[in-house]
C-alpha cells in the first residue's frame, strides 16, 4: 500500500485564513496571531494493481481532480512554512463527503485504477510576528479550527 | 443478542435504560418488560432499540398528544391529548375544504392551483447542530427537503425556509463551559450548513429569521423549513401488502445512531461522534430527481423518508396497517461488523424507502440506475407484525399494535400562575436615538450577511426576495415565488416568532406570532382564505411543571389564533428537552419559542405587493389599532419603557383588518404594505424609506387606546399592537381604499422625495433624519 499527502493552497489571499483571522481577534488575541489555510488529501494506492508510477498517477489525480489550476496550487508534499502546523482530520467512522467524491470523480476520469481510498482533512498553519505560543495556538485550534466530537488534530511545530 | 429483561428489577431496568441511550422512563420499561413476560421470552437488543425510537419524544410526542393536568391560576383541567385539545379543535370549527392533508403525513398540503397542491414542512435539528453546527444544519435541511419528498406520493421541493434562535454574537469566551461551542462559532456553522446543504439541491433559501437571546446559548435551535408542490393526486399513499420495501440513495453507516432518543433529552457536556450525521447533497439531488420520475409512472404506492430512528421509523411507520418482514443483510452497508439493531437504527441521511409493488421493480431499478442512484430491496410488507431476519436468523419480532399504541400513557402536570405586570412607565427621549438603538439591536438588525449566502433566483421562480429594490437592501414582510413558470400563480409565505414575548406570556405570543406570520404571508399578496398554519414549538423540560404549564398555554393561544384568523394548522412539529445540565446537575432551560409559519397561494404574482415605499406624493394610511400593549416590546427590551403586557389578538379586529389587506392588493390598491410588529409605526416606516423616497408622518390622527399623556407620542410610534399594516396608496385610488371596507383607517401622511422620514405630532416635530442614517445602522449592527 503506498499512502501520501497532497496539499492544496490557494495561489493569493485565501478567504478562509482571512476569515480566521478575524475570528481569532474575536478570541481576544490581539499578538498578531494569524492563520494559512490548505486541503489534504491522504491518497492510498494498491502499488500491486496501479497502472503507472504513483507520483505519475498523484499528479494527475491532483491537478484533474483536488485542484482548481486557475486559483490553487498543489504540493506533494506538506510545504515547510514557519509556525504551528495543525493537521485536522475526520475520526474514524465519520462521513467523509469530500473524499468519496473524489474516489468518485478519479473513477470518472480514468484515474481509478489501484487507487485504493481518498480522505480528506485540512491544516492550518498558525503564526504570529513574534512567533507562537504553543498554549496559545491549542486554545486557537479547539477555539476555531476543529470539533472534537468528529474531528482529530494532529499538532507539528515546523519551518524551525 | 438477547437481553436478559424480563427478572430485571426496576433499578436495573432504568440502569439498562441508560446504558443502551434508550431514553425510556421507569414505566415504559416496566410496560415492555410485561410485553416480553406474556411473550414468554426475552427480547433482543434491537427490539428494545426499536420500541425506544417508536416510543421516543422526537418520534410519536408524547408529550404534545399526552395527558396534561393542568392548572392555570387555581383552575384545574385535564387535557387528555394536549395538542387535540387545543390546536386540532379549532381546525374541527372551520372550513377546511382547501386543505388536502391535515397533520397526517410528513407534511401538510393545501390547494394551489388547478389540480395541484402546496406542501409545507418545518424541522428542527437543535441537538446535532449544537454538538456540530455544520453538520448538524445541513443534515437538517436535507432531512426537511426528503419530508416534502416523501409527503403523499412525493412533492417537488421549490422553496426552503431556515430559522435560528442563537446566543449572544458577544459571549465572553470565559463564559462558555467545556463542551459548548461560542455562539458565534455555532451561528457561522450552522449558516454554512444550511447555506451549502440547499444551494447545492438547487432549492431556493427565501425565507427566514435569526433570533437572539442569552438564553440560547447553550441550546442553539435550528428550523429549517421546505414547501412543495404536488399534484392533487398524488396527495394520498397506501401501503399494500406483499409490496417490496426499497431503499434507495445512501448506503448504512454507524453515523448518527440514537438520533431519536439522543433528541429527545437533555445536552450535556459530552457528546459522542455516533450522534452526528454529515450530510451529502449530491446523493439526495441524484433521487430527488429520479423519485419524481418514479412517482409520475406509477412505479410505488408509498413512500417516506429515513429521518430520525433510520430504518426502525421508516420501515415501522410504513408497515404500521400491513406489518413487514425486512431482512437486514440486503441493507447496502459503509462498514462491515454492524449488529443488526445498528443497522435497522441507523441514521446514515440521503435513504428513503418506498413500497413496490412486485411487478413494478424492475422498470424502477432501471430508473433508479439510469441516474446512478444505488437501492435496495430489503424485504416486503405484510405479515402482520414486524419481523426481521439477520444472518438467517429471526432477530425481531414485535406486534405492530403494541410497537405503535403499547406505550403507557402517563399523566404531566402543568402549571401556568398569571404574574400582573407592573404599571406601564415610559422613559422620555428622543425617538430617533430609540430608533437608532432598535436598528442596532441583533434581532432587528438587517440579516444581508446571511441572506446574500442563500441562492434566492434557483429554478427561476422569486418574485419577492427577502431583500428587494434596485439595491436589492430592502427587507420584505415575506417571500413570494412562482413554482410553476407556466402559470401566474405563486405563493407567499410569511414567518412569526418572538421568544421575547414568550417569556412574559407564552399565550400572548402564540397569538402575536400566529397573526404576524399571516400578515407576512398577506401583506405580500398572498390570499389569507386559502392560507394554512404550520406550528413548530422548541422548549425546555416539561418534566418540570412551570416549563410544561407554558407549553399548554403556548397551545391554547395557537388554538386560539386560529379560530380567531379562521386559518388551520396544517403541520407540525415539537422539539422538547431543549435544556443543558450545567455543573452540579443546574438545569439551564431555552426560552419557550414558538415557530409559526403560514403559506398562502397568491392569485395572479403580477398583483404581489413589496414593502418599501415606491414614489413621491402618495398617501400613507396606517390600518388598524394601537393599544398600549409594551411588554416585552422593542421599546421595552432597550430600556425605554417598562411594565405592560405583549400584545393581544381581537377576533372582531384582526380577521377584518386581514381581509382589507387582502381586498387592496387584491384590487391593485396598493403600492407598497408593511405589517407593523418589532419596533412599531417607527420602525415599519423608516424601513419603507429604505428604498429613497422619504415619508412625511403626522401621528396626531392615530388613537392611543387605553392612554392619554405625554408618553402617548412614543407609546404611538413603538407600541407592538397586533393586526396593524402601513399601506402606500396613489392619491387616486385612495377614495376606492377609504371606502372598501368598514376598518380602522388614517390617514398620517404622504411619501415624499428626498429620503427624508419626517415624524410629526401635530406641529410639534419628533423625528427628522435621513433614512440612510438608519440604514446604515440596520445594515452594520450585525456581526459576520
Amino acid at each position: 500500500m503506498i499512502r501520501r499527502t497532497v496539499e492544496v493552497y490557494r495561489k493569493d489571499s485565501c478567504p478562509e485564513s482571512r476569515e480566521l483571522s478575524c475570528e481569532i481577534k474575536e478570541l481576544g488575541i490581539t499578538e498578531g496571531y494569524r492563520v494559512s489555510f490548505s486541503r489534504l488529501y491522504i491518497i492510498e494506492f494498491d502499488e500491486n494493481t496501479l497502472p503507472v508510477p504513483a507520483e505519475k498517477r498523484l499528479r494527475q489525480i491532483s491537478r484533474e481532480i483536488l485542484a482548481d489550476p486557475v486559483v490553487e496550487e498543489y504540493s506533494l508534499e506538506l510545504r515547510n512554512i514557519r509556525g504551528l502546523s495543525v493537521e485536522v482530520y475526520f475520526k474514524k467512522g465519520v462521513l467523509d463527503i469530500t473524499g468519496r467524491r473524489a474516489v468518485e470523480a478519479s473513477a470518472y476520469a480514468g484515474l481509478d485504477e489501484g487507487l485504493e481510498n481518498v480522505s480528506s482533512g485540512s491544516r492550518y498553519i498558525i503564526n504570529a510576528p513574534g512567533g507562537v505560543d504553543d498554549k496559545r495556538c491549542r486554545y486557537i485550534a479547539q477555539k476555531l479550527l476543529f470539533n472534537k466530537v468528529i474531528q482529530e488534530a494532529v499538532y507539528t511545530s515546523c519551518g524551525i | 443478542m438477547r437481553v436478559d429483561l424480563i427478572k430485571m428489577s426496576a433499578g436495573e431496568l432504568e440502569k439498562l435504560s441508560r446504558e443502551y441511550l434508550l431514553s425510556l422512563t421507569l414505566e415504559e420499561m416496566e410496560t415492555v418488560r410485561e410485553y416480553f413476560s406474556r411473550k414468554k421470552r426475552q427480547p433482543s437488543r434491537l427490539e428494545l432499540e426499536c420500541i425506544a425510537q417508536t416510543w421516543s419524544e422526537h418520534c410519536k410526542h408524547k408529550t404534545m398528544t399526552g395527558s396534561v393536568d393542568y392548572t392555570e391560576n387555581c383552575e384545574k383541567k385535564l387535557y387528555g391529548n394536549l395538542l387535540k385539545e387545543t390546536v386540532f379543535e379549532a381546525i374541527e370549527e372551520m372550513d377546511t375544504s382547501h386543505c388536502l392533508s391535515i397533520f397526517k403525513d410528513n407534511a401538510g398540503i393545501i390547494s394551489f392551483t388547478a389540480g395541484w397542491g402546496i406542501a409545507i414542512k418545518a424541522e428542527t435539528h437543535n441537538h446535532p447542530s449544537a454538538i456540530e453546527p455544520y453538520g448538524g444544519a445541513s443534515t437538517g435541511a436535507g432531512g426537511v427537503i426528503r419530508d416534502i419528498l416523501g409527503a403523499g406520493l412525493g412533492a417537488k421541493p421549490v422553496l426552503n425556509l431556515d430559522v435560528f434562535c442563537f446566543g449572544l454574537q458577544d459571549t465572553p469566551h470565559c463564559e462558555i463551559p467545556p463542551g459548548v461551542l461560542h455562539p458565534m462559532r455555532v451561528f457561522r456553522g450552522v449558516v454554512k450548513g444550511v447555506r451549502d446543504y440547499s444551494n447545492r439541491m438547487g432549492i431556493p433559501t427565501s425565507s427566514g429569521a435569526i433570533v437572539f437571546d442569552r438564553g440560547y446559548t447553550y441550546n442553539p435551535l435550528v428550523y429549517c423549513g421546505t414547501i412543495g408542490i404536488i399534484p392533487e393526486k398524488f396527495v394520498n399513499k397506501k401501503v399494500k401488502g406483499g409490496d417490496l420495501i426499497l431503499v434507495i440513495g445512501g448506503k448504512t453507516g454507524r453515523d448518527g445512531l440514537h438520533g431519536a432518543t439522543f433528541s429527545s433529552a437533555g445536552l450535556d457536556d459530552e457528546a459522542d461522534s455516533a450522534c452526528v450525521q454529515i450530510g451529502d447533497p449530491i446523493t439526495e439531488k441524484k433521487f430527488s430527481d429520479i423519485l419524481l420520475k418514479l412517482r409520475d409512472a406509477g412505479l410505488y404506492s408509498s413512500v417516506t423518508d429515513c429521518g430520525a430512528g433510520g430504518l426502525s421509523s421508516a420501515v415501522g411507520e410504513m408497515a404500521r396497517e400491513t406489518g413487514a418482514v425486512v431482512n437486514l443483510e440486503k441493507v447496502p452497508l459503509k462498514q462491515q461488523g454492524m449488529e443488526a439493531w445498528e443497522i435497522f437504527l441507523s441514521e446514515s441521511q440521503e435513504r428513503m424507502v418506498l413500497s413496490v409493488p412486485a411487478d413494478k421493480l424492475e422498470r424502477a431499478a432501471l430508473l433508479l440506475e439510469s441516474e446512478d442512484v444505488e437501492y435496495a430491496c430489503i424485504g416486503t410488507f405484510g405479515g402482520d407484525s414486524l419481523k426481521i431476519f439477520y444472518n438467517n436468523a429471526v432477530q425481531a419480532e414485535l406486534d405492530m399494535d403494541f410497537l405503535h399504541c403499547g406505550y403507557p400513557g402517563i399523566v404531566r402536570r402543568g402549571v401556568w400562575e398569571d404574574k400582573s405586570p407592573d404599571k406601564l412607565s415610559v422613559k422620555q427621549a428622543d425617538p430617533a436615538e430609540i430608533l437608532s438603538k432598535i436598528f442596532a439591536d441583533p434581532n432587528v438588525a438587517s440579516k444581508e450577511k446571511v441572506v446574500r449566502q442563500y441562492d434566492h433566483e434557483v429554478q427561476g421562480s422569486a418574485v419577492i426576495r427577502p431583500l428587494e429594490g434596485i439595491k436589492q437592501d430592502q427587507p420584505q414582510d415575506g417571500c413570494v415565488i412562482r413554482p410553476m413558470l407556466e402559470n401566474s400563480a405563486g405563493i407567499a409565505v410569511g414567518l412569526g416568532i418572538n421568544p421575547f414575548y414568550g417569556k412574559q406570556d407564552p399565550y400572548r405570543m402564540a397569538l402575536s406570532v400566529s397573526e404576524e406570520a399571516v400578515r407576512n404571508a398577506v401583506s405580500c399578496g398572498g390570499d389569507i382564505r386559502r392560507a394554512a398554519l404550520m406550528d413548530n414549538f422548541c422548549w425546555g423540560d416539561t418534566s418540570d411543571s412551570r416549563i410544561l404549564g407554558e407549553l399548554v398555554r403556548a397551545c391554547k393561544g395557537c388554538g386560539d389564533a386560529s379560530r380567531m384568523l379562521k386559518i388551520p394548522f396544517i403541520s407540525g412539529k415539537d422539539s422538547l428537552n431543549n435544556f443543558y445540565t450545567a455543573a452540579a446537575g443546574v438545569k439551564i432551560n431555552i426560552p419557550g419559542t414558538l415557530l409559526v409559519s403560514c403559506v398562502a397561494p397568491v392569485e395572479d404574482v403580477a398583483l404581489s405587493c413589496r414593502s418599501a415605499f415606491s414614489s413621491p406624493a402618495n398617501y400613507i394610511y396606517l390600518a388598524g389599532e394601537t393599544f398600549c400593549e409594551m411588554g416585552q416590546s422593542m421599546l421595552a427590551r432597550t430600556s425605554f419603557c417598562s411594565g405592560s403586557r405583549p400584545p393581544l389578538l381581537r377576533e372582531g379586529l384582526s380577521p377584518k383588518i386581514l381581509e382589507f389587506i387582502r381586498r387592496c392588493i387584491r384590487s391593485g390598491l396598493l403600492e407598497s404594505c408593511h405589517d407593523l410588529s418589532e419596533g412599531g409605526l417607527a420602525l415599519a416606516a423608516a424601513e419603507m424609506c429604505f428604498s429613497g423616497i422619504g415619508a412625511e408622518i403626522d401621528i396626531s390622527p392615530v388613537e392611543l387606546k387605553e392612554r392619554a399623556d405625554e408618553s402617548s407620542k412614543l407609546l404611538k410610534l413603538f407600541s407592538e399592537s397586533n393586526s396593524r399594516f402601513l399601506i402606500e396608496v396613489k392619491a387616486e385610488n385612495a377614495r376606492r381604499v377609504e371606502s372598501l371596507m368598514d376598518v380602522p383607517l388614517k390617514l398620517i401622511g404622504k411619501t415624499a422625495a428626498g429620503g427624508i422620514l419626517n415624524i410629526r405630532d401635530g406641529n410639534n416635530t419628533l423625528m427628522k433624519e435621513k433614512s440612510d442614517k438608519f440604514k446604515e445602522i440596520y445594515r452594520g449592527s450585525l456581526k459576520w
